[in-house]
């Protein structure tokens, strides 16, 4: 049987996958529960494919796309910072860690040589994160008059408060 | 300093596709992050007709060898709304700048989007 993961956005989710124990199902319902897993698993992975599978090629298009036009200074003609390898590499990152329970985010360079993702609900409804390839996620957001920003390190996932916000805007 | 006055329009230039949305008709924020010097270039366009303003427009861009593609209105009174001030320095003629600009990167951020979500879109 193979290992499902499933990525949560919550705090308080419960956990996907735990060891089975061999005990409390003789060997033909636990076979069946097997049976009726596999195929649960396989209507996901179409359905995602169906889903989430194209914002997801839009989103590394469009990364590579500004990635392309960007990584040269000055490619706004007022001093803009060239994107940097590391930056793109951080934000290649950043893709496949946004939890795909999110609608996919809008890519932008910045001037400043980080790649920004926007997530823009309504006019009052904005977040924004940007990444520069020195492991440090840069964050503003605003939730109908409340703002936030702030900086997070960012190593192997996406740090717990920038989920928090995500979900703030979405869940 | 000159200061701009509260009522007048600015407008910001923009020549790059990927800073705006025409299907959703928005501006993205990036259009408002500010350079390393910290002064955000746009022009006072109170009084003009919208084909001047679009000249001036494509003088900038032909100076910049950028298409100009569309701009940003905005209010002054909603750059200064925010914390931010206007240095209406007048070169060249009709030129500011945004200035003021707090020193974190996350601050400079929450700004932009603040500047993006009260802008106007006009596509050229």
């Amino acid at each position: 049987m193979s290992n499902l993961a499933i990525q949560c956005i919550g705090d308080d989710c419960p956990p996907f996958w735990t060891m089975p124990s061999g005990r409390g199902f003789d060997e033909k319902s636990s076979g069946k529960i097997v049976i009726d897993l596999e195929k649960a698993i396989a209507q996901l992975r179409e359905s995602v494919t169906i889903t989430f599978g194209r914002p997801l090629d839009e989103m590394r298009c469009s990364l590579n796309e500004i990635y392309r036009e960007c990584s040269v200074a000055d490619w706004d003609s007022y001093g803009a910072r060239a994107i940097t390898e590391d930056a793109y590499e951080e934000a290649k990152k950043i893709i496949d860690l946004l939890p795909s329970s999110i609608p996919a985010p809008e890519i932008i360079a910045e001037p400043t040589g980080d790649i920004g993702f926007e997530w823009h609900k309504e006019r009052d409804q904005v977040f924004a994160l940007s990444v520069g390839g020195k492991h440090r996620i840069i964050y503003a957001g605003i939730f109908a008059g409340n703002k936030v920003h702030g900086s997070e390190y960012f190593g192997e996932t996406l740090p717990p408060m920038i989920k928090q916000h995500l979900r703030r805007l979405y869940l | 300093m000159v200061q701009a006055d509260p009522s007048e329009d600015l407008t910001k230039f923009i020549f790059k596709r990927s800073q705006f949305s025409p299907l959703n008709n928005r501006v993205k924020y990036s259009v408002f992050i500010p350079p390393a010097n910290r002064r955000l270039s746009v022009f006072r366009i109170s009084g003009l007709s919208e084909s001047d303003v679009w000249r001036i427009g494509e003088t900038v861009g032909t100076q910049r060898a950028l298409p100009l593609l569309a701009r940003a209105n905005i209010k002054a009174v909603s750059v200064t709304e925010i914390g931010l001030e206007i240095d209406a320095d007048d070169v060249p003629p009709r030129h500011a700048s945004i200035i003021g600009w707090p020193e974190e990167a996350s601050a400079i951020k929450l700004k932009a989007i603040e500047l993006a979500g009260r802008s106007l879109l006009r596509l050229q």
